[in-house]
């Protein structure tokens, strides 16, 4: 839901209500008044808290969110670099991640409650960027090694990742990268992911918003 | 305007619940990392302490019903 007014909306409602209660408080007398009460400051209140909790959930997955924290800027930039050989940004620019969800696509995790365990490394990040010492942002390093598990979550079964030249003339190589013992974006592989140190000399790409 | 314990509970726990409400209204206008800690931190915090603040002004009005009674 990208636009709030209807939460928006239902959250004033709750106000209104619970403002009558606390203007006219003498109506929990009555058996009718409790069950309303019980309403208004039980059941309304936890809807408004979900309904709001999916919805931020849903919006810290989008791109925007990502780069709202300034140390991150220099990654958004390169997504708009003019070469295909930066990964990150030939994925964003041919769509094969989609681009309001850049970030979260390629950096959840896939594994049983990868989306959790996303989330908690976001709420990490938010801690070292108001509370910690955060790196310059060349100096971003991720926490654990990138998983090919990532990268196979779209690309196993497709035929140009199972058919592609490098990948299949040696047949050791495609048990490697499915067991994750030789990493995609290992030396002499897809090594350039986010290149932002050398973002002053990279021609960007005008085409996406 | 409250009479009885229960009554100002109530009004104690609207009053929280307000104020968790009106900080969630204004995370949702804003899309940044920063709202996600004030409806997360705050406005989470408000209302669940809204909530159990009434869930308490009740139970404990059960419990001792004579004085809400009385007043």
């Amino acid at each position: 839901m990208e636009n709030p007014i209807i939460l928006i909306a239902f959250i004033g409602l709750c106000i209104a209500l619970i403002c009558v209660f606390v203007f006219r408080p003498g109506i929990t007398a009555t058996q009718g008044g409790k069950a309303m009460a019980f309403l208004v400051f039980f059941v309304l209140p936890i809807l408004c808290l979900g309904a709001g909790f999916s919805r931020k959930m849903s919006q810290s997955k989008s791109t925007k969110f990502c780069l709202s924290c300034h140390i991150m800027e220099p990654y958004g930039k390169s997504l708009q670099i003019d070469d295909p050989m930066h990964l990150a940004a030939s994925h964003f620019q041919n769509h094969r991640v989609p681009r309001d969800q850049a970030c979260y696509t390629c950096h959840t995790n896939y594994a049983m409650f990868g989306g959790m365990k996303a989330k908690l490394s976001g709420l990490r990040h938010i801690y070292v960027y108001y509370l910690g010492n955060p790196p310059r942002p060349a100096e971003i390093k991720l926490y654990e090694p990138y998983h090919n598990r990532e990268c196979l979550h779209c690309h196993a079964g497709a035929r140009s990742f199972e058919e592609g030249v490098v990948h299949s003339s040696d047949p050791t190589l495609m048990e490697a990268i499915k067991s994750n013992q030789t990493s995609c974006i290992s030396s002499g592989c897809h090594e350039t992911v986010h290149d932002v140190r050398t973002l002053n000399e990279q021609k960007f790409w005008k085409g996406a918003d | 305007m409250a009479t009885t314990p229960l009554e100002r509970r109530v009004q104690v726990a609207g009053i929280v619940l307000l104020l968790g409400l009106i900080v969630e209204v204004l995370s949702l206008l804003g899309r940044g990392a920063i709202a996600f800690l004030v409806f997360a931190g705050l406005c989470a915090t408000l209302i669940i302490a809204g909530i159990l603040l009434y869930l308490h002004g009740i139970v404990s009005s059960a419990q001792h019903p004579e004085r809400d009674a009385d007043k």
